[in-house]
């Protein structure tokens, strides 16, 4: 994004599928249910759409199916794979792609049904990328994504002290924004002991530090600037946006960072923000220590620091620290289809809006950040970082 | 053998996919030889294995072999695994730097829960189940050497 691409694009659509679980559900069906949810908040319909930006598990020929199931004519088509980092990314080349005139009306789908056996055995039928064809005979077999987040846990408490007391931490604060969302798949409070008597999944990670599995899925409509005026709804302007990609360089692991500092570094300076500017974040909590290093690797604490900055500050916007996942996130409301980018942009719209739950809004909130991380951060990995401010 | 012991003889897979850039690396490791990827150019180790570096392009890369020595960098006690790997838990995934310089993902086996630590000195070796490939494994280094 280039500084003439800034503030290009408005997101005037946000919808959260309000399901958490839902058998009779299929994938075109749930896609239709929030893009059409989005498409009405906006005051749109699906003849202004000419941009689509699907993720790779749509079904069939994926968005040349979802298009003709829809009755979607499009410019510009998307559907790329980096995870949960997807959407996050996606509302970044959505406002380029708005920038470059290819498309005025953009929408961004995500749907899925992880608790369908169906869709369990399409991830597991996938032909695997070289390094895992490689270690595949033992290396890495049986283990679900727990235990790559656990080592990069165990680094972090060797590297910088931090405990799993300061972890939990992240979660107590989720569980304190779930009190104010009805529709949070979990909705007890929740303590650091509680965190610490829950069963052990890999250690460190407790099944407290790890995120819901649920049905569902979220949209949005990101749009040119000229056409969110016509709508006289209020929205969040992108000002700047940033992707970047690691991995295992080679051979030389480093697990005290993730891609979130070069895909933050990059929407910062696309945006001329700080990160002091910020007045609320949404962080992807696939586990507690996903949160915590995009505290340090996003600048809103310093490095290593991350464990005594939540012991401390909590992150519910106590001490005038910035309050984050105020939906209750990942680990309590929503994490649909294993991929938790999508509503980490729509909590920052609802707050950039004014209409976060009432007990959670934060006064006149102009600028938010919205930080997504896909697939592992200990192996090969994700991160897209979108800097949005109050459009009205 | 207490409960906090986590023994050798974990799962493997058939059919790891061996190719003509990787069939060196099989061919040692059935001979229970680890050998790293080494750049001509960069004059440096990298890993995974392919027929190129990934650093610098060069095609000019070849195998040396390694001393197995490494110590551990980080590890996770899985408790919770699917498929063949429910019978064996808790065991422990790990990555493992080597003297070599490059850190790899692995198992580490016959250790006890007491002695598991980061920088723990392991020792590299290939378990063999009937009929797979064998699998590169770790396990503590006799303090002896």
């Amino acid at each position: 994004m280039t500084g003439s691409m800034k503030g290009s694009a408005v997101i005037v659509g946000a919808y959260e599928h309000p399901g958490r679980t839902l058998p009779h559900h299929t994938l075109p069906q749930v896609h239709r249910e929030v893009i059409f949810g989005a498409l009405a908040d906006a005051g749109l319909t699906i003849d202004d759409v000419d941009g689509f930006f699907c993720d790779s598990t749509a079904p069939g020929y994926g968005p040349m199916d979802l298009m003709e199931y829809l009755g979607i004519r499009a410019n510009v088509t998307a559907s790329s794979e980096f995870g949960g980092a997807t959407y996050v990314a996606y509302v970044g080349q959505a406002a380029a792609a708005i920038a470059a005139g290819t498309c005025r009306v953009a929408v961004i789908t995500l749907a899925g049904l992880p608790s369908h056996a169906a869709t369990a055995r399409a991830a597991l039928d996938t032909e695997p990328g070289p390094a895992t064809a490689f270690e595949g005979n033992g290396f890495r077999g049986g283990y679900g994504p727990v235990a790559d987040y656990a080592m990069l846990a165990r680094r972090h408490m060797h590297e910088f002290g931090t405990t799993s007391e300061q972890l939990a931490w992240i979660k107590v604060a989720a569980s304190v924004h779930a009190q104010h969302n009805p529709n949070a798949k979990l909705r007890d409070l929740v303590s650091v002991e509680d965190v610490l008597a829950s069963p052990m999944v890999a250690d460190p990670l407790h099944r407290m530090d790890c995120c819901v599995i649920t049905d569902g899925g979220g949209a949005l409509v990101v749009v040119h600037p000229d056409v969110a005026r016509n709508l006289g709804r209020k929205g969040a302007r992108v000002l700047g946006y940033g992707e970047a990609q690691r991995n295992s360089l080679q051979g030389k692991v480093d697990l005290t960072y993730t891609a979130n500092r070069r895909a933050g570094e990059l929407a910062f300076a696309t945006s001329g923000v700080t990160p002091t500017q910020i007045q609320y974040a949404s962080l992807y909590d696939s586990f507690t220590i996903t949160v915590l290093m995009a505290l340090e690797d996003l600048g809103f604490c310093r490095r290593g620091e991350g464990g005594r900055y939540v012991e401390n500050y909590g992150l519910t916007g106590k001490d005038g620290k910035i309050p984050v996942n105020t939906d209750g996130g990942g680990l309590m409301n929503n994490h649909p289809g294993n991929r938790g980018g999508m509503t980490k942009v729509i909590e920052c719209v609802r707050q950039l809006r004014g209409e976060a739950a009432a007990a959670l809004q934060v006064p006149d909130c102009e600028l938010a950040l919205a930080a997504g991380t896909g697939f592992r951060l200990a192996a090969r990995h994700y991160s897209s970082v979108v800097v949005l401010e109050q459009f009205s | 053998m207490s409960a906090s012991y986590f023994s050798a003889g974990l799962p493997s897979a058939p059919g790891p996919a061996i190719d003509p850039e990787t069939e060196e690396y099989w061919t040692a490791a059935r001979r229970g030889e680890l050998v790293l990827p080494y750049c001509e150019q960069c004059q440096d180790y990298f890993w995974y294995p392919r027929g190129f570096c990934p650093r610098c392009m060069s095609a000019n890369v070849g195998w040396r072999p390694s001393t197995g020595a490494g110590e551990i960098y980080a590890y996770s006690i899985v408790h919770r695994a699917f498929g063949a790997w429910v019978d064996h838990t808790p065991f422990v995934i790990a990555y493992v730097t080597l003297a070599e310089g490059i850190t790899l993902s692995t198992n580490v086996v016959e250790v006890d829960a007491d002695e598991l630590r980061v920088g723990l000195p392991v020792i590299a070796f290939f378990e063999h189940n009937d009929g797979d490939e064998p699998v590169l494994r770790f396990q503590p280094k006799p303090v002896t050497e």
